[in-house]
């Protein structure tokens, strides 16, 4: 992680915590206090130690403000479901003295919050999530590719939505990001009645976000349905995992605490993996 | 099939109450804001056909299920052989019963008549209440009402008699019924063995006959019970000439005995001859080899008894109606021309064309004086020949009367030119052949002379003929009348087209001109006129020298005598059911005292006074061969029709109740409609997980 100050977090560049991190030859300019003596009174060599540099997090939190976030059939809508995790994980991020920024996307940029530490900050984007609204159309591709240009440091990046646009479109902001050395994870939110299409008599599907009528009935339209949904989030998660995203697909009829949970613990393997 | 309780059927809009709800169903759909609209899409452009067509599949298979519900309440019966599916119970049944002696035949131990009128009564049992029942009585073509069960074993109670059913003539008098009373759904019920000859007419009048049917503003259903089981053995036996020859002591009777072979029947058959006049019985042995067997049978007469009857009879078989064949034999009454004549020579000639040897036959010709005779003198004569100028006045209304109660009146040509027309013909202008200096020939001899070596035919010619049937016919050998050798010096053309042309004549010399009528009949009543164009003259023409006049007289004469209701025959063979009798008290010979017989329905002999008549079965009869079925259907193309053949063993009457079949119809549907919509197995359906981390599976379970 890439911060200004020292946090909880491990940054990329070398620095002067209690951690080892790997040997390197010297080359002039180093300063001569690096050397590992002993090294180079075994070998005759010179090698410099590097330690580890800690540092804090920088968070950006990107929550779909689409009407189609506003569905929610059996319970939760997904939008109130997004806005839970966002304000949960702003609330945890800063209590561990990290900087969070919140992101709200709908046909624009409804709410750009940059990262900051201080506790007012954190109020800040409790009561900008707690008057966000959903909009007609979403922009989310096209917001996504602006917000990687947009950031020049490296930061982590959550992104709650339920994808509804283009999957290749989409898979390529995944790639911009990832190009920008950004590490993201997705929370994928999607109602239950959206993954199984539990209806029973004759529809007229009326579009969240577009005027568009469908007049099918369940029964019928059911098997390609859920061929076509399957395709589709099968192409979403290799397009997440062959850019290291952290990919969560959400119902809406889960606990949040859970799944937050398990992205948390998740995401400490990770790191604990890594070190 | 049929349901007892076909009102039922009212309910039958029932059936489509599953469409119905479908279509309600699709009407009160509900609206839902959707966000996942672009799967939507997907779904319903890759919907497949066999999704769409399995719902409608599941319909129709729920309709199914309702309308087997729907016939199982209708209390369903089948094998009846007036059933048929939906047909329901008709207004009035017409029953037409085949009682022509082949339905004596016993293919089993019931006769084929009884086993017809057994299933007739049986169904029509069945029927129950509300179906009016008329039955046609083939003798005198009435149709009468069977008001119950009762009245109609009645009226099928009779027994076979000797004629031959006529089922076209039936169907037609059931046609006139059908047409005078308009009572609603009819059917024809036919019970018959189908047998060929009571079947047979011209394609046209079948045809004529159920299109008048299909017109009929009732719908007439035709059901056909076919009792045609053939017979174990049966044999027929026929009398097809009797002649005496010889006269005194050795005066003998010469019997033409044909015998006809069906089944098993034996060839060795021993048959009876009896003779009721002489009340003598002779034994006959015969050896019938193949399937049709004539032999002729030579019996010495008594010299008194030159006249008499009997019959020939087989041994008992399957059928004993055709086991016996009467004849009636003695000299034959005469049989009369009346011959009037402008001038003397053509009226002898004509007297002798007509009558060559009455002293040997029972042919003569007499020449009359038209003004001596009274009009009801004409009738005594088979046939009246008139030469030279038409009759007019009451001369004309007398020969008319004479043709229309059976005479034949022969005209000829006279020198008289005369404007008379007689039943609309005429004679024209006479004609006469010149030679090449313009004169006439005097006669058809000189034409002849005229004609040189070459032989080559002067003269008119008759080119065309009808030889087929009528006074001009082939004869039996097959050879051909010689009129094209006729020669004609003068000929009267014959004007009127009402008639006939059975024989026209034209000119060698001018090929291009129409044939001109030479011989034209006219039917008349039940008489016939015929216009001879030529005069048997050596002035007019070679009929006084050819054989043709004599012959065409002669034909003529016979056809009189038979025409005249039997006027002029003393002794006959009949065929029962056939032409009129002539009147008068005619009695049974031969049967017990106090027995009688009916001459018009049943064979045997019957005298008046002095006047014997033997009546036996028609010829057609003993033709065992029976209608295809196929062939029988198709009599009555264009109408609804069933036929059913009955067995000997086992009766078609029999009717199954089948709700039972229509309850297993009624599972099936359903057991398909629940695998239809059986839901995909867990293996085969689409689940998604609700969520998922780490790594993406391919499998179809994300």
């Amino acid at each position: 992680m890439v911060g200004n100050i020292v946090g909880h977090h491990k940054s990329p560049y070398r620095g002067s915590s209690v951690e080892f991190a790997e040997y390197r030859k010297y080359v002039p300019g180093d300063d001569p206090r690096l050397l590992d003596w002993r090294v180079l009174a075994r070998t005759d060599r010179y090698f410099i130690r590097e330690f580890e540099a800690d540092t804090n997090l920088r968070c950006y939190i990107v929550v779909d403000c689409s009407a189609s976030m506003a569905f929610g059939e059996k319970g939760t809508r997904k939008f109130d479901y997004a806005r839970k995790i966002a304000a949960t994980l702003s609330y945890m991020l800063s209590h561990q003295g990290d900087a969070v920024g919140l992101q709200l996307f709908d046909n624009g940029v409804a709410s750009d919050i940059p990262p900051r530490r201080n506790p007012l900050h954190l109020k800040h984007i409790f009561d900008t999530l707690a008057k966000a609204k959903t909009q007609k159309e979403t922009g989310l591709v096209q917001e996504l590719h602006q917000f990687a240009e947009r950031i020049r440091q490296r930061a982590l990046v959550i992104i709650i939505s339920d994808c509804f646009c283009d999957v290749d479109e989409l898979l390529n902001c995944f790639e911009h990001l990832h190009f920008q050395k950004h590490d993201f994870a997705l929370f994928h939110l999607l109602d239950p009645l959206e993954l199984d299409l539990d209806l029973d008599r004759p529809i007229r599907f009326q579009d969240m976000e577009g005027s568009d009528v469908l007049l099918a009935e369940p029964e019928i339209i059911r098997e390609p349905y859920l061929e076509a949904v399957r395709e589709y989030l099968v192409k979403i998660h290799e397009g997440c995992n062959k850019h290291n995203a952290d990919y969560r697909r959400v119902s809406t009829d889960q606990p949040y605490d859970a799944i937050l949970a398990d992205f948390l613990v998740d995401r400490e393997m990770l790191a604990k993996g890594r070190a | 099939m049929s349901f007892n309780f076909l009102s039922i059927f009212w309910a039958l809009p029932l059936i489509f109450l599953p469409v119905l709800i479908h279509l309600f169903n699709r009407l009160r759909h509900r609206k839902l804001p959707w966000a996942a609209m672009m799967f939507l899409r997907m779904a319903n452009r890759k919907s497949t056909r066999y999704a769409r067509l399995r719902q409608w599949l599941v319909l129709l298979f729920r309709v199914l299920a309702l309308l087997m519900l729907l016939m199982m309440l209708g209390d369903p019966a089948a094998g009846g052989w007036a059933s048929s599916l939906f047909s329901g119970k008709p207004d009035v049944v017409v029953v037409l019963l085949d009682r022509s002696p082949s339905m004596e035949g016993r293919p089993g131990e019931a006769s084929r008549l009884e086993l017809a009128r057994t299933n007739i009564i049986k169904e029509i049992k069945s029927l129950g209440d509300g179906v009016r029942v008329m039955v046609l009585d083939p003798t005198t073509g009435h149709l009468q009402p069977a008001d119950d069960v009762k009245a109609l074993g009645n009226l099928m109670s009779g027994g076979v008699n000797d004629t031959a059913a006529d089922i076209p003539a039936q169907m037609e008098t059931v046609l006139e019924w059908f047409e005078a009373e308009n009572r609603g759904r009819g059917e024809v019920w036919i019970g018959s063995d189908l047998q060929a000859s009571n079947w047979e007419s011209s394609k046209e009048r079948w045809k004529r006959m159920t299109g008048a049917f299909e017109e009929l503003p009732q719908k007439v259903r035709v059901r056909v019970l076919a009792v045609n089981d053939p017979l174990g053995q049966n044999g027929s036996v026929r009398i097809n000439e009797v002649l005496i020859l010889g006269a005194g002591d050795a005066a003998e009777l010469q019997l033409e005995v044909e015998v006809q072979r069906e089944g098993e029947m034996a060839s060795d058959v021993s048959a009876v001859v009896y003779l009721g006049a002489e009340n003598r019985t002779v034994e006959l042995d015969m050896v019938v080899e193949g399937s049709l067997h004539t032999q002729f049978v030579k019996l010495p007469l008594k010299d008194a008894l030159h006249a008499g009857w009997g019959w020939v009879e087989l041994p008992s078989d399957d059928n004993a109606r055709d086991n016996r064949a009467y004849f009636v034999y003695g000299n034959p009454g005469l049989m009369s021309a009346g011959v009037v004549s402008e001038t003397d020579y053509p009226g002898r000639f004509l007297q002798m064309a007509a009558a060559p040897d009455p002293a040997n036959t029972n042919q003569v010709a007499l020449l009359l004086d038209p003004t001596q005779t009274k009009p009801g003198d004409w009738a005594k004569h088979a046939m009246v020949l008139w030469q030279g100028a038409l009759p007019t006045g009451k001369e004309a209304e007398g020969l008319l009367k004479y043709t229309e109660s059976g005479g034949v009146l022969v005209c000829f040509p006279g020198d008289t030119d005369s404007d008379a027309k007689l039943a609309g013909l005429s004679w024209g202008p006479k004609n006469d052949f010149r030679n090449a200096q313009g004169r006439p020939f005097p006669s058809w001899r000189e034409m002849v002379a005229a004609q040189g070596e070459k032989q080559d035919h002067l003269g008119p010619r008759v080119q065309t003929w009808e030889e087929s049937e009528g006074p001009l016919a082939r004869t039996e050998e097959g050879f051909s009348l010689p009129l094209d050798s006729l020669y004609f010096a003068q000929w009267r053309s014959v004007e009127g087209d009402d008639g006939t042309v059975l024989a026209s004549v034209s000119h060698d010399s001018d090929p291009g001109s129409p044939a001109e009528p030479f011989l034209v009949r006219k039917i008349y009543g039940k008489g016939q006129i015929i216009f001879c164009g030529s005069s048997p003259e050596d002035g007019w023409s070679s009929l006084n020298y050819s054989i043709v006049l004599p012959i065409m007289l002669q034909r003529l004469l016979a056809e009189g005598a038979v025409s005249g209701s039997g006027r002029f025959s003393e002794n006959r063979m009949r065929t029962a059911g056939v032409g009129e009798w002539p009147p008068g008290s005619w009695e049974s010979v031969g049967v017990k005292q106090g027995e009688s017989r009916d001459f018009n329905t049943e064979a045997g002999v019957f005298r008046q006074g002095e006047q014997l008549v033997a009546v036996n079965r028609s010829t057609g009869e003993d033709n065992s061969a029976p209608l295809k079925k196929d062939a029988a259907m198709a009599k009555f193309s264009g109408m609804p029709v069933t036929l059913f053949e009955v067995k000997s063993k086992g009766s078609p009457g029999d009717r199954e109740r089948i709700w039972k079949w229509f309850l297993g119809l009624m599972a099936l549907a359903l057991l398909v409609e629940g695998f239809l919509i059986l839901p995909k197995g867990a293996d085969e359906r689409v689940v998604i997980n609700r969520s998922t981390t780490g790594k993406v599976s391919s499998e179809a379970n994300v």
